[in-house]
């Protein structure tokens, strides 16, 4: 796996991606939806998806993380993205989201090389 | 290929046109789409090291195209972002505690959560300083959490550890260097508190549960539609994908040389997205970009309302989760509060009290306390048995509108109000000409937010006597209350608005 901006990541054919979502001061009130359809998570502590690529060559897996702060959580709360693929490359951090950032949630797109 | 080229250096040239001119672009927008643009730079404009452009770009492609090829009307009743930010809290005890001389509030809350916030933000120990008192405060979670980082992971592991708080205060004897006073020597008191009740906090495992089982689904719905449709146009139109990527890396370069220019604003960078955007709908309606009859329908027949549906779904989905937290903390809760008071020249005493709130009945909450206070060491010579003092207190407080002081119409900060009562029953007192024993107190207390993190406390107490004077008092209290929670909440939002 390559990232190529913070949301922008290259992968294999085959290769398992995973997406970890970290919370700070809120629960684990973060989901993640690809191509339509909800990622079940594997993990909760960190809450922890992941899917194998499936598209073929020079399409994208299109991704979105949905998170939710609840009112009483301090304005300092936030989730962090972490990325990192099977096929190696590192684990990549992706754009935080804040809870004063005027939106919940983060696209997120994995084009297959 | 050619055609795909042509439309590309178009699309550069019309951009940096208007880029280089400084001109406004998109002005007729729909709000689904100015909104995610103007958040979108909000978001860079806060934060440019963790963000770049990228997390929203998709969304604002298929706004584009949905724009460029259906009616004003129909992306008209898409929902845009709403750009809200709630600085309403008004149960944290910012005050000095319910006893010190100064103290508007006849009455302590169990709520100590905020207090643990506060502890956690600065470090393992909290310091506030009221007057010539130095407080230090901290709980075994914030440890943890100072050690850890306050993640989600951490508060399900050690959640336990938030019941239990943590207090002492010192007299400070000198102003220059008030960490100096937190000496044995200069303790006035120290105080350990325990909740009794569960977690009802928006970090329980109950509300976990809960949007777990009844929310994510919900709030699920609008990237569901938005992925579909992205899935759906980009990878079953391969050309069209081919241009999606460069025109996003193009996007992605435009957005960085705007920050490297040092310190954008978010309407700086605003415009470079709008101009960015608004080339590719007029090169759709030109026909420049083709889209197929089919794809032109899958946005109007099934993508805009679809994506109407989801955000209906996912509105009602938050507005379910935040009752369902409101009723969460109305359950009440229970404090049992240990307090040692060092009292220069006389009777060191401890007070054992028990702290209860829960909501009454709108927009009232309830707020009683019962406690005994009993003499380390009671001096008989001063008339003092074990038992120094016996207390109950009872509260109704409530919200009344937004304050009409505030000047910034993003902080909803209300007016609130309480009605307290007080009863103590001291023992030494019996017998004695100049004292009285049984002493009652009726307060009236309202808080007006005057700016943001501002506010003035009032409060107008009557008493039929104190611990001291045998005689009745009216007494009347005022000051100034700062939470630099909110003023640095607000700071952070007007920073990236400008």
């Amino acid at each position: 796996m390559q990232q190529v901006a913070r949301a922008i990541y290259l992968v294999q054919a085959g290769e398992v991606v995973t997406v970890e979502i970290e919370a700070t001061k809120v629960g684990n009130f973060a989901s993640l939806v690809i191509d339509g359809t909800s990622v079940p998570a594997i993990n909760t502590a960190p809450l922890t998806f992941q899917f194998p690529v499936t598209v073929g060559p020079g399409q994208t897996h299109f991704g979105m993380v949905q998170c939710f702060f609840p009112q009483a959580a301090p304005d300092d709360a936030k989730f962090q993205v972490f990325v990192s693929g099977s096929a190696g490359g590192g684990r990549f951090e992706g754009s935080d989201i804040e809870k004063t950032d005027p939106t919940d949630a983060r696209g997120i797109e994995f084009r297959r090389i | 290929m050619i055609k795909l080229q042509r439309a590309l250096c178009v699309f550069l040239f019309i951009a940096s046109a208007h880029t280089l001119w400084g001109q406004a672009c998109y002005m007729d927008a729909p709000p689904v789409l100015s909104t995610t643009i103007r958040a979108q730079a909000m978001e860079i404009a806060a934060n440019p090291a963790t963000r770049d452009g990228s997390e929203h770009y998709n969304e604002l492609i298929l706004y584009t195209f949905a724009h460029a090829v259906a009616s004003d009307a129909a992306v008209g009743k898409l929902r845009g972002v709403e750009f809200a930010a709630a600085t309403a809290q008004t149960d944290k005890q910012v005050s000095s505690g319910a006893l010190s001389s100064g103290s508007t509030s006849l009455l302590e809350k169990p709520n100590f959560s905020n207090l643990l916030g506060f502890a956690i933000e600065h470090g393992a120990v909290t310091k506030t300083i009221d007057g010539t008192t130095l407080k230090l405060s901290t709980s075994p979670y914030a440890f943890v959490a100072a050690a850890n980082g306050d993640t989600s992971t951490t508060y399900h592991d050690y959640e336990f550890f938030t019941r239990l708080g943590l207090a002492a205060n010192f007299r400070i004897n000198d102003q220059n260097n008030v960490l100096a006073s937190a000496t044995r020597k200069q303790l006035a008191q120290w105080s350990a508190r325990f909740r009794l009740t569960q977690d009802h906090s928006a970090r329980s495992s109950d509300f976990q549960n809960f949007w777990n089982n009844n929310i994510k689904a919900r709030l699920e719905a609008v990237p569901v539609v938005l992925t579909t449709q992205l899935n759906q146009l980009f990878n079953g139109n391969p050309p069209l994908e081919q241009l999606r990527r460069s025109q996003e890396t193009a996007y992605l370069q435009a957005i960085k040389n705007e920050v490297a220019k040092g310190s954008p604003s978010a309407t700086q960078i605003e415009r470079v997205i709008s101009c960015f955007l608004e080339p590719i709908k007029d090169q759709i309606r030109k026909g420049i970009i083709v889209l197929s009859e089919g794809e032109r329908q899958r946005f109007t027949q099934q993508f805009i309302p679809d994506l109407q549906q989801a955000q209906l779904t996912a509105a009602e989905g938050r507005k379910e989760a935040e009752d369902y937290i409101a009723a969460l903390q109305q359950r009440g809760e229970a404090t049992f509060a240990y307090t040692n008071y060092r009292v220069e020249n006389g009777s060191d005493y401890s007070d054992l009290q028990m702290l209860f709130e829960r909501k009454a009945f709108l927009p009232m909450k309830i707020v009683a306390n019962a406690g005994v206070s009993i003499y380390n060491k009671p001096n008989v010579a001063l008339n003092q048995q074990r038992a120094r003092q016996y207390s109950v207190a009872l509260s109704f407080e409530g919200k009344g509108g937004r304050s009409p002081f505030l000047t910034n119409v993003l902080d909803k900060s209300p007016i609130t109000y309480a009605f307290s009562g007080r009863y103590d029953r001291m023992p030494e007192n019996r017998h004695r000409a100049d004292r009285k024993a049984d002493i009652a107190q009726a307060q009236f207390r309202l808080e007006i937010p005057i700016q943001t993190g501002l506010s003035i406390p009032l409060s107008i107490t009557y008493a039929n006597a104190t611990d001291l004077i045998k005689e009745h008092q009216v007494r009347g209290n005022f000051g100034f209350t700062l939470d630099t929670d909110k003023l640095m909440a607000l700071a952070r939002m007007l920073g990236a608005t400008k």
